[in-house]
């Protein structure tokens, strides 16, 4: 007998496609409808590798312990270290996160998130110069251009296309047809092939090109025939396209985030929208990468005010993304322990960074093995978010949706937001 | 300048690091203003941060008192300002905001700096022998900085939120510098000697910045004053700026460049009137715009 459970929210990219059909048969999901194969692979696949109990190493060997013992061992780690540091939160839920929070605030911690590796540079653009932005549900049933900007949304998010871009459906829009769609890249991607225009530009060049586009919407004489390798009637092209159009959007990904110029590529995008709106509607998206990243930014932000990047070690939250970010302070060998939720930075940091935290003793929250898990001093298996356990995630465009417990977890294994409220009432010294 | 004026005797504090540091420090409370009127016993009770834990001065450095007579100063660093002396010898790399708002005094650091050095400095002297970190002079007000090694990104600029990088002063820095040299600028003097990386003067509305060497190129986005001098290559001018002529020499700070420059105003997309010159000789991949001067 296996049950149906509808208007499930896929825990897998920034999309967070809400409209997912689960089938679970003995407590097992066996099925999905609607799913990408992302998503699909998520559902179907959250049982594998996973990590059995929690362990704590001796030597170089991780020996099964309980989960007390577990517990205990990783609040005297966190602390006894002078200047520990609490990441991760792309793939946990909005209550873990504010429950780490509580506790890096208490550890004295530096507290960041994975944003600080992707679009951390939005967010300091964004307090800049501000983002004309909407929801995804604007775009969809309004947008009669689509513009993706280092980003591959065939490939990172499969359904954004369908469900919010060029192919959606909506009210004002009917479907490819009603839209144009324009992909600025570095290389001919998938998505790129579908474009209507597509500008090939060379890698580390955004802050040029957006810079021209600027110039050309504010009506300057672009004194160039050509703006590093683009001509400038290419670049007309596309500023018409922009001025032309009834209501545009602009996603960029971390082609524009993580390319020589950073939050300044940012800037430049964010000012050309709002230069935009003085002639049309133009709003700007970014496509954030984890289901849930855009959680840890909002849950961070009402917490501490700061979005990511927060040290605690003054006893109030100071913000300095370069000073009091993760991977800046593990590169100058600062942190001297760590604790990471939900999220794999061994397999995704620079390898001189990744180095320097094997270096140091770690507590880690995964329900998987990975390598992170592997070098943790104390690891310790948490039930899989929006399969295992509810919670809330804010989608790309921040709009908030309910995560929903699927099946039941393997048995003893408690959520993220459980197991951290027990280290941190063994940190206060209270019985746990 | 004036070498036969006579110095008052002035204590000098000399700071040497008890052990190498893992975590931060922050020695905010480590500047000759701080320091004035205290002894050495004063100063070792000087709280600090090292990492989240509150520890004294004297933990972390042996502090040792003595008296400085004019110019029989062992470094070439000359005490030539009112004031403290301190002279911090060893590797603070990890020491952070050292000489936060100091308004006189010097010091003279035998070793490298850790990050927002001369933060808010409004007078005095600082002397770096070896490298120092980001955030160097950030939003500096008055005083000197002298860097005998490389700095890292941002000279000058001001933390985020802030909308004002430095005012006044003068920064030198021997070695290169790395990304945002002079971001946000109003007022005062850089000088590197070596090279610098993106955006040099990003949004700076006055002040001048004088580049030896090369520039990775994005010079003065979006800036609406202030002037960059850069005399290696400096790879491409944004297009938001335009080139208005071809000047022989240059002016900045107390020196007479000799050109040919090119001169360019922007960053036009801000409305901005700064000011680019950059030299001829190095920069044969601009020829080609010289067809939109003006005959």
């Amino acid at each position: 007998m296996s049950l149906t459970i509808a208007n499930c929210v896929c825990p897998f990219c920034g999309c967070c496609c809400d409209d997912i059909e689960v089938r679970v048969q003995d407590g097992r999901i066996i099925g999905t409808r609607n799913a990408c194969a992302l998503g699909a692979s998520k559902f179907l696949g959250y049982n594998h590798d996973r990590l059995p109990y929690p362990t704590i190493k001796v030597g170089n060997e991780a020996r099964s312990v309980s989960l007390d013992e577990a517990i205990r061992k990783a609040a005297e780690i966190l602390s006894k270290a002078d200047y520990p540091a609490v990441y991760g939160f792309g793939s946990t839920s909005l209550e873990a996160i504010t429950a780490a929070l509580d506790l890096a605030e208490d550890l004295g911690a530096l507290a960041d998130n994975v944003s600080t590796i992707c679009h951390g540079p939005s967010l300091e653009a964004v307090q800049n110069i501000g983002e004309v932005t909407s929801t995804l549900g604007v775009v969809r049933h309004r947008a009669d251009l689509i513009v993706y900007w280092g980003s591959n949304p065939l490939h990172s998010h499969p359904r954004h296309m369908v469900r919010y871009g060029p192919m959606a459906k909506g009210r004002f829009r009917n479907g490819r047809a009603d839209r144009k769609l324009v992909v600025v890249d570095v290389r001919r991607t998938l998505t790129a092939r579908m474009a209507d225009l597509f500008l090939q530009i060379k890698p580390g060049t955004d802050f040029e090109i957006l810079t021209a586009l600027r110039a050309y919407v504010k009506e300057i004489d672009l004194e160039v025939e050509e703006v590093e390798g683009v001509s400038a009637e290419r670049i007309e092209e596309l500023a018409e396209l922009m001025m032309g159009c009834r209501f545009g959007t602009l996603f960029f990904g971390l082609g524009l985030t993580m390319s020589p110029g950073r939050n300044r590529n940012v800037e430049a995008a964010l000012a050309l929208v709002r230069d935009l709106n003085a002639l049309t509607k133009f709003t700007i998206i970014p496509m954030r990468g984890h289901f849930n990243v855009e959680g840890a930014n909002s849950a961070f932000t009402w917490r501490t005010g700061y979005p990511f990047g927060v040290d605690f070690s003054h006893g109030y939250p100071r913000y300095n993304p370069g000073e009091t970010t993760f991977v800046d302070a593990l590169n100058r060998g600062e942190c001297d322990a760590a604790l990471i939720v939900a999220s794999d930075p061994i397999s995704h940091l620079p390898r001189k960074t990744s180095e320097r935290l094997m270096e140091i003793p770690t507590v880690v929250l995964d329900p998987h093995i990975t390598p992170t898990t592997m070098a943790a001093e104390v690891a310790i298996p948490t039930a899989q978010v929006g399969i295992e356990a509810s919670g809330t995630a804010y989608r790309m465009d921040g709009v908030p949706l309910d995560l929903r417990k699927l099946v039941d977890p393997p048995p003893g294994i408690l959520t993220d937001e459980d197991v951290l409220r027990r280290i941190h009432r063994y940190v206060s010294g209270e019985s746990p | 300048m004036d070498s036969d004026s006579n110095f008052r005797a002035m204590k000098k504090f000399i700071l040497t690091p008890k052990y190498a540091f893992r975590v931060p420090v922050d020695a905010e409370a480590i500047s000759p203003s701080k320091f004035d009127g205290m002894d050495a016993e004063a100063i070792r009770a000087i709280e600090l941060w090292e990492g989240k834990r509150k520890v004294t001065l004297g933990t972390l450095f042996d502090v040792s008192e003595s008296k400085v007579e004019g110019q029989n100063s062992s470094t070439h660093a000359e005490p030539k300002e009112e004031g403290p002396f301190i002279e911090i010898l060893g590797d603070v790399s990890k020491v952070r905001r050292l000489g936060r708002g100091m308004t006189k005094g010097t010091i003279v650091l035998k070793g490298s700096g850790g990050l927002r050095l001369g933060e808010a400095m409004l007078g005095g002297r600082i002397l770096i022998e070896g490298n120092v970190g980001p955030w160097l002079g950030s939003r500096m007000r008055g005083g000197t900085i002298e860097v005998f090694g490389n700095a890292g990104d941002k000279v000058g600029a001001p933390l985020p939120g802030g909308s004002e990088g430095m005012r006044g002063g003068t920064i030198i820095i021997h070695g290169n510098a790395g990304d945002e040299v002079g971001c946000l600028m109003t007022g005062g003097l850089i000088i590197v000697d070596g090279s610098v990386g993106q955006f040099v003067g990003y949004g700076m509305r006055g002040g001048d910045i004088l580049v030896r060497g090369n520039s990775s190129g994005r010079l003065g986005a979006s800036m609406k004053g202030g002037r960059i001098v850069v005399l290696g290559n400096c790879g491409s001018i944004l297009p938001s700026f335009t080139i208005l002529e071809i000047r022989p020499t240059v002016r900045i700070g107390e020196e007479r460049i000799k050109g040919p420059f090119y001169l360019f105003q922007g960053d036009l997309n801000e409305g901005g009137s700064g000011r680019l010159f950059i030299a001829k000789a190095s920069n044969p991949q601009l020829i080609a715009l010289e067809r939109y001067l003006e005959a």
